[in-house]
């Protein structure tokens, strides 16, 4: 060491901070567990009986360090992170490099008597889907039984694949079970012998170069290739997690609609808390949902202890929700078409003719009514309707055919109604159809029941006359 | 001299590290002890080594507490790693007897 180069005498504070500082490029979680580490080095030390300055003395030179620890960032890329598909895709990544390391130098018997074996693996988790297959016939049977229709195709073939994905998972786990098995009692290629013969022959130092060319180009192969499927992987994963985020999206946006309208509702003052309940579980587990996912999209430590917790509370508001829902739809009551509230009626006044039949009433809303003198027909209509027009048709033979046309639904107004009704815990039935009234004298009543009854007669022979042809009966 | 000594240390290091741990879970400071009586190295060295490893994933790490009462990081070696020691292994091996082979002939040489 130079005799200009003095190093600087520190304590424990002094030497960390000091590294801190050196190292404040890096994350700042790597730094504080750099730190850490080289803090419990040195109270170890300590509690052993040397000094600080003597302790931070051992570690070296700062300077040195820091390098070191800065040139162990650049290896990091991608990896380093404690994520679920990383670790993932790095086990593969591992098994690749190991499979790949174990056929260097193999004969080419060697290599053929693996890949027979390896077939014979595969022939044996195929007969293993056997079994599968039968049980999987069984319950088709089963199913059958009950007969055939769409539903049970439809559940059949949930069926049907819930199977093929069992079995794929036992094929899978099978073949990875006895695939271990087969390779891990293989040896490792005998690639030293086969060098080392070679290297005798040759000047030793021309082979140390040799050695090291060989190996780090094969190395680079496997890289290459083990990277590609690294990135494949976690381009597949990270897509179908988007994809999954944006359905959660939607989803999030429909909850947040219906709880607004919930929340108008709740202000004029229809209470249906239950469904409130529902909602708010609804809305908080598309929260966490999401949360997770985007977790593990961008690379985030999950809490997964919290999640469960979350998704726990969830369902039980869903459930309370859901029960106090159903205890209130038992107490709503269906109040059919209601003629005398919210009523806006139309009038019309045709004068009496001796052979005028009125069809498109009962005979119950034929009314009689001394004081009107010839016919009043009288349309009573739910004022959620700003318009209604009442139509004669008149045929030849002057029967007429009451009829109407509804215009103009106000939709603020029908909205308005039904909360009304809700307040009451009622559900109003809204009927666009009017009530149809006619009133007239005894007089012009008797003689439409009349003109009535004959038009259905003559009705009725017409029709007998028109089918007559079709029945003939040998 | 003295910078020469440092480069072998410093390329065989790496190698001891994996043996050791490969051996044995260790934490930060029983590692460095464990080393130091093979090696004479400065012990600031190991732990930028212990840190690139682990960024390889070479080394997995998990947190446990101690009977002395600070909670120590253990350092625990993966396939990966294993993968990489055995080829450190290999080099050295290679590397060593190439150079003893060397020095014998020479020596008979003399």
């Amino acid at each position: 060491m130079n005799l200009l180069e003095r190093v600087k005498i520190m304590n424990k504070e002094e030497f960390l901070s000091k590294l801190r500082k050196k190292l404040n490029i890096l994350a700042e979680s790597e730094v504080d567990d750099i730190i850490n580490e080289y803090q419990g080095y040195i109270e170890e030390k300590v509690s052993a009986g040397a000094t600080e300055e003597e302790a931070v003395k051992e570690l070296g030179n700062i300077n040195e360090i820091a390098d070191d620890l800065l040139s162990a960032y650049k290896v990091k890329t991608q990896k380093g992170s404690d994520d679920i598909i990383e670790k993932i895709v790095n086990k593969f990544e591992e098994l690749v490099e190991l499979f790949i390391s174990k056929f260097e130098g193999k004969s080419a018997a060697d290599i053929l008597r693996f890949c027979i074996e390896l077939a014979l693996i595969l022939l044996i988790v195929f007969i293993c889907k056997l079994p599968f297959v039968i049980i999987e016939g069984i319950f088709k049977q089963i199913f059958y039984t009950f007969g055939d229709n769409n539903v049970l195709s439809f559940v059949n073939n949930i069926w049907h694949f819930v199977f093929e994905l069992c079995y794929l998972v036992f094929a899978v786990v099978l073949f990875i079970k006895l695939f271990k098995r087969k390779f891990d009692s293989v040896e490792p290629g005998p690639s030293n012998e086969n060098n080392q013969k070679k290297s005798n022959a040759v000047k030793p130092e021309k082979v140390v170069l040799e050695k090291k060319r060989k190996p780090e180009v094969s190395k680079k192969d496997n890289k290459s290739l083990a990277d590609l499927i690294y990135t494949l992987c976690q381009g597949i994963v990270k897509f179908i997690l988007i994809w999954i985020l944006f359905s959660i999206c939607c989803y999030i946006i429909g909850i947040v609609c219906a709880s607004t309208f919930y929340v108008y509702l709740l202000i004029k003052g229809v209470h249906y808390f239950g469904i409130g309940l529902i909602l708010l579980a609804l809305l908080s587990g598309g929260i966490v949902f999401f949360e997770t996912f985007f977790k593990l999209l961008t690379v985030r430590k999950n809490n997964w202890t919290r999640v469960l917790i979350s998704l726990i509370v969830c369902l039980v508001f869903l459930g309370v929700g859901g029960t106090i829902t159903a205890m209130d739809i038992a107490n709503t009551t269906y109040v059919p078409y209601d003629n005398e509230t919210n009523i806006k009626r139309e009038i019309k006044n045709i004068p009496m003719e001796d052979n005028l039949t009125i069809l498109g009433i009962s005979e119950k809303d034929l009314i009689i009514d001394e004081t009107v003198t010839d016919i009043r027909i009288e349309y009573s209509y739910n004022d959620i309707f700003t318009k209604m027009v009442p139509i004669l048709d008149r045929d030849e033979f002057n029967v007429i055919t009451l009829n109407y046309s509804i215009r103009n639904y106000n939709l603020k107004k029908a909205i308005d109604y039904e909360i009304g009704g809700l307040k009451e815990k009622k559900l109003l039935e809204i009927d666009e159809s009017p009530r149809i009234r006619v009133f007239t004298n005894k007089e012009n009543h008797d003689k439409l029941m009349a003109n009535f009854n004959a038009h259905i007669v003559k009705e009725a022979r017409q029709d007998r006359m028109n089918y007559e042809d079709d029945y003939i009966e040998e | 001299m003295i910078k020469i000594n440092t480069q072998f240390k410093k390329g065989v290091l790496e190698l001891l590290v994996l043996v050791i741990v490969e051996k044995k879970d260790m934490y930060g400071y029983e590692l460095v002890e464990a080393v130091s009586k093979i090696v004479d190295v400065n012990e600031g060295t190991i732990y930028p080594i212990l840190k690139r490893l682990s960024n390889e994933g070479c080394f997995e790490t998990y947190l446990e507490e101690s009977k002395e009462g600070p909670i120590r990081k253990y350092y625990h070696i993966t396939l990966k790693g294993k993968c990489t020691k055995k080829e450190q292994l290999e080099e050295w091996q290679k590397f060593e007897k190439s150079v003893n082979e060397f020095i014998r002939k020479s020596e008979n040489n003399e």
